[in-house]
């Protein structure tokens, strides 16, 4: 496994604000590794001055064991290539001709592109699935397919790391699932080596072989997705943000007041979507309750502290009763 | 992947027309022999054509007409209209707005209070010379108006940050108008004879240029030009942004300090010789755009330049049509051809956001 990132008692931030610091970081060739944490952790300053926008307060940033900063633009622009949120605005150029401008940093004075240019070019449009894109102006593009284009117009930079600061936001689920998809493929079919930065902590889960997390204060874990479930970083990193995360499902709840508890008994999905009906309500599940819900394949059936029963045909029945419960008893 | 997507997707993919470099070519030939032969008096092609290659003439006075008139505000209008319509080109990639244009954003303003700033004080400085123009030396002229230039552009710099598309063509017409003010305040220190020459300069026009001023414009301009070939790259990359342009290990300063310079040398020559010359930075643009269907500046600059040409000399041929002469200025046929383009592209501001990148 060869080391394409590195960096050594890393420390980044601004003059007057450490935003985190002693960050031993290594990014390995041909892993799709994704950089997590809440707003405000410096996920933005970590990835600007991971390609070189930004200088380190302390320590070193290493691009194939070699200071970043001291890479001339040209050579960096070959080594590293960066996607971007900017909104980009082109005009009158085909999608194709956006990609080209990836060959930037190989070209002549005047941008002439070779055949050998011009295969690169196919190649990364091919390897990001953007085939039926390549004649489109881009500004007719819908943002998950310019994203497409601007990740095949960083593969043609040929670059040993591709950084990419949250691409899949503002994408609807489908395209975000898309694009996480074709970054595996790049990684694990075509030997890139990337680095993106998301607030998917759920398809990062499922994607990522490495991640990532930056918390507020700026403590870091890295590991693989499970490790950092098993060993409870995951959770504790976004508790500020209001976030649970229920290691046993791999769920991310929102973290709201509970008001009231229930105990639900019965087996398979429908105790699961019961379980799941009472906490988008507020209840938290236990079994300790005083109130219990006894779940049957389609009939559930309420039980008080007194034993009285009543029977409902469904959830929403069991949802509407439960909320006056809890009026009542205030 | 997608099944339905063929092998041969790169099919589909046009490559770029040579054919309406070489109809611009040929327009602009024709035109320019037509500003040869037609005027207040007609002159045939064939004599035309002796006189450019011979030199001679059986008439005398078709001769001097060709040679002391009409010939130099022709070359004037070929170098003066390729170097406008660049700049508006390069103002538009810059700005990334695309109604920027070195007449609607105040620049020619800019470079006309630069020059009247040194007429004056040449004046102060040696009052017993009357004479208006003649004692400034034409090349002080130029640097007086690149510099007038480069000032209007570093205001504007300095607005285009913080305001939108239609917010800084208003800051510049502002600004142009403000300049406006301070020419007429500097000419007030200045007597009457030098005002006067300044007034007929407030029109444009291809045909107040001596041909001793012609042999400053022609080299300067084709030198500017020669750089903005050299720049097309560099504008290709500003084309994504200037975070992006950076990524690709483009130097953005640098490149955009240069484009600026450029666009401060050919707007303030052709402002000093010719005066504000309306609208055509714009309608240039715009026009190759829509022929060519790209924004790459590799197949847009040529294409500005030809158009540019043909244009100015086009507007030129207009005003001088023998039944024109007392209704049309050249800045109001740009400004028949600009103002609705600039209308259109206003109206079509939602889609059309992006249009110079």
């Amino acid at each position: 496994m060869s080391t394409i990132l590195s960096s050594q008692s890393l420390s980044i931030g601004y003059p007057n604000k450490t935003v985190a610091s002693s960050l031993n970081l290594r990014l390995t060739k041909g892993r799709l590794v994704c950089l997590l944490g809440p707003n405000g952790a410096g996920k933005s300053t970590l990835m600007r001055t991971l390609c070189a926008m930004q200088t380190p307060l302390a320590g070193q940033v290493l691009l194939n064991g070699v200071d970043i900063h001291t890479i001339s633009s040209r050579e960096l622009a070959r080594l590293l290539s960066v996607v971007l949120t900017d909104r980009v605005q082109v005009g009158l150029l085909s999608a194709y001709e956006l990609v080209s401008l990836g060959r930037y940093p190989y070209t002549g004075w005047n941008g002439r592109l070779s055949a050998e240019d011009h295969r690169i070019i196919r190649e990364s449009i091919e390897a990001t699935g953007a085939q039926d894109l390549a004649a489109r102006p881009v500004d007719e593009l819908s943002d998950g397919e310019r994203q497409k284009v601007l990740m095949a117009r960083a593969l043609a930079q040929q670059p040993q790391l591709l950084i990419l600061d949250e691409v899949t936001a503002f994408l609807d689920l489908p395209r975000r699932v898309d694009i996480m998809r074709t970054l595996r493929r790049l990684a694990h079919d075509h030997g890139a080596t990337i680095l993106l930065s998301t607030h998917d902590l759920d398809l990062a889960i499922r994607s990522a072989d490495e991640l990532w997390l930056l918390e507020k204060g700026g403590a870091f874990h890295c590991g693989a997705p499970e490790d950092l479930v098993l060993n409870g970083s995951f959770a504790q990193a976004f508790l500020s943000e209001g976030i649970e995360f229920n290691p046993a499902d791999g769920h991310f709840e929102l973290h709201g007041e509970r008001d009231g508890v229930a105990a639900v008994e019965g087996e398979g999905l429908p105790a699961l979507w019961t379980r799941r009906a009472l906490e988008r309500i507020g209840f938290s599940v236990h079994r300790e309750a005083s109130h219990r819900i006894v779940v049957e394949p389609d009939r559930w059936t309420l039980e008080d502290p007194s034993g009285t029963k009543q029977t409902f045909n469904s959830l929403h029945a069991v949802v509407e009763t439960m909320r006056d419960l809890r009026e009542e008893s205030k | 992947m997608n099944p339905t997507i063929s092998e041969n997707w790169t099919d589909q993919l046009r490559a770029t027309p040579r054919w309406p470099y070489f109809a611009l070519a040929g327009a602009i030939l024709v035109v320019f022999l037509l500003e040869l032969a037609v005027g207040a008096v007609a002159i045939p092609f064939g004599d035309v054509a002796r006189i450019l290659f011979t030199g001679e003439s059986e008439r005398y006075t078709w001769l001097q007409i060709v040679q002391q008139f009409r010939l130099i505000r022709a070359v004037n209008a070929l170098f003066s209209g390729a170097a406008i319509a660049v700049c508006g080109l390069l103002l538009q990639t810059l700005f990334r707005n695309p109604l920027a244009d070195p007449f609607v954003l105040g620049v020619m303003d800019g470079a006309r209070l630069g020059v009247a700033i040194v007429v004056v004080i040449s004046g102060a400085a040696s009052n017993s010379f009357l004479s208006q123009f003649a004692f400034l030396g034409d090349l002080s002229q130029v640097a007086a108006a690149a510099i007038g230039s480069l000032a209007a552009m570093a205001v504007l710099l300095w607005i285009a940050h913080r305001v939108s598309t239609v917010t800084l063509l208003i800051c510049g017409l502002m600004l142009g108008y403000l300049c406006q003010g301070l020419i007429s305040v500097v000419l007030h220190f200045t007597d009457e004879y030098q005002a006067a020459a300044f007034s007929s300069w407030n029109d444009g026009s291809y045909a107040g240029i001596t041909r001793g001023q012609l042999e400053f414009l022609v080299p300067i301009t084709a030198l500017g030009l020669g750089i903005a070939v050299l720049l097309v790259k560099p504008l290709n990359a500003l084309l994504l942004g200037e975070r992006y342009a950076q990524t690709l290990g483009l130097p953005v300063f640098r490149a955009r300090m240069l484009t600026f310079g450029l666009v401060a040398l050919l707007a303030g020559t052709v402002t000093a010789f010719c005066g504000p010359i309306a609208f055509l930075g714009i309608i240039v643009a715009h026009l190759a755009r829509a022929l060519f269907q790209t924004s790459d500046h590799r197949v847009l600059l040529p294409a500005v330049i030809l158009l540019g040409s043909t244009l100015a000399l086009g507007a030129d041929l207009v005003t001088h049509l023998p039944w024109a002469k007392h209704f049309l200025h050249m800045n109001a046929v740009n400004g028949l051809i600009g103002a609705p383009i600039v209308l259109w592209v206003l109206l079509r501001q939602k889609q059309m956001r992006g249009l110079a990148g």
